[in-house]
């Protein structure tokens, strides 16, 4: 199964969750850290980069001699990547540019090439029977998206998998989920985790993802609007992880309580994949 | 002569915008009949991303030769050089594009030779 662990909010606890889940997990299992703007879960698993490999994205570059200055790579950019204007040629944003391949494959004239940039590296590591491979963009590249979809083409779907994704409910959000099978919605009992988890679960509908939920740092507070939004739209609760103060000290050592949480995030895996399988059923 | 004033509402009354790629409206005064009109911006102050950019096109669509705002930031103004688009910035707040055209046709508004601030600059 393809696990992600996404929350819209920041600092809910996504690494924690997922990298924590992955030393419970018996048996090999690779995880992925998509954060590539601050990838940080191989620091808390202690473990050593072992190979680094340059990952690059597809930029459109124009052939002069082929372009008729038609502008229609430009109205068809979703990305005002593309300048253009009457009996010009375009003119190409590189910085806004989503490789997305839109302009380069319906250019009538055929007229754009496209031509590799590095936008980050992808770095490989192990810890036992866990393969961690973590994205990192290059400073100064703005564009999360198109390499965290490069990272994920690295997938193997027979086996165990989990995505630790970058926080908000954007194109580096969904690039993250999509692939996966399941998704975990960490969130917290205050109002702007719950507004973040409300727009991150929207756009798992619209991408038709199964998702569940996970409360951190719960101190039990009676929080209607969050069971409001539970209850209404009948998520399913996967657990809920009490506040710590010995938790929170641990974690900011950059040192993963694993043996303390071990059993629990077991548990939440495995109600993730009950959920997964239970929700696959019914809509086949 | 088209000209196209960042404005805030779109009439010639509304305060000059100071924002060039997400101001809502454009205003714009034709220096032959010397009367105004205005082209809504909305498609480029909604976007998600290179707001200076989509404004640049809308300025071309609206026929505009040379625009008038506040600020005018990296790309936007690669954008409109690209489509020969002149540039004039006024960083005084508070004026009414009637004002900024006034103190244009006074010659007061020299023409912008680059970029005044950095993209996101609000």
């Amino acid at each position: 199964m393809i696990c992600a662990v996404a929350s819209g909010k920041g600092g809910t606890g996504k690494t924690f969750i997922s990298s924590t889940m992955a030393t419970a997990w018996k048996g090999e299992l690779t995880l992925f850290d998509c954060d590539v703007e601050e990838p940080n879960a191989r620091l808390f698993l202690k473990a050593e980069t072992e190979s680094v490999e340059e990952i690059g994205s597809e930029h459109p570059y124009l052939s002069d001699s082929h372009c008729n200055g038609c502008g229609r790579c430009a109205s068809l950019c979703r990305f005002n990547a593309i300048m253009h204007s009457k009996g010009k040629k375009p003119l190409f944003f590189t910085e806004l540019c989503h490789s997305c391949g839109t302009c380069m494959t319906l250019c009538p004239e055929k007229a754009i090439g496209r031509f590799v940039e590095t936008s980050g590296t992808l770095e490989t590591a192990h810890r036992g029977t866990m393969k961690i491979l973590t994205g990192r963009l290059k400073t100064g590249n703005p564009l999360a998206a198109p390499l965290i979809k490069k990272i994920l083409k690295k997938l193997d779907r027979t086996e165990e998998n989990i995505i630790d994704c970058p926080p908000g409910t954007s194109c580096p959000f969904i690039a993250a989920v999509s692939p996966a099978d399941y998704v975990i919605l960490v969130t917290e009992e205050t109002p702007f985790g719950l507004h973040d988890m409300q727009i991150a679960a929207e756009v798992l509908e619209i991408l038709r993802k199964p998702f569940g939920i996970v409360v951190n740092k719960t101190e039990n507070r009676v929080f209607h609007e969050l069971n409001d939004f539970i209850n209404k739209k009948k998520i399913e609760v996967l657990g809920r992880i009490p506040w710590s103060l010995e938790t929170a000290q641990c974690l900011s050592r950059g040192e993963l309580p694993e043996e303390k949480y071990s059993d629990t995030f077991a548990e939440i895996h495995l109600k993730a994949r009950e959920d997964f399988q239970r929700k696959r059923g019914a809509s086949l | 002569m088209k000209i196209a004033f960042s404005s805030m509402d779109g009439s010639p009354d509304s305060a000059l915008e100071m924002r060039f790629g997400r101001a809502k409206y454009f205003v714009l005064y034709d220096t032959e009949s010397r009367e105004f009109s205005n082209y809504e911006n909305q498609s480029s102050a909604d976007a998600a991303q290179g707001a200076g950019i989509q404004a640049a096109r809308n300025i071309v669509e609206s026929g505009a030769s040379a625009i008038i705002s506040g600020h005018c930031g990296p790309k936007a103004f690669k954008a409109l050089s690209a489509a020969a688009v002149k540039i004039f910035l006024i960083e005084e707040g508070g004026l009414s594009v009637k004002a900024a055209l006034e103190k244009y046709l006074s010659g007061q508004v020299a023409e912008a030779s680059n970029p005044d601030v950095e993209g996101h600059w609000i």
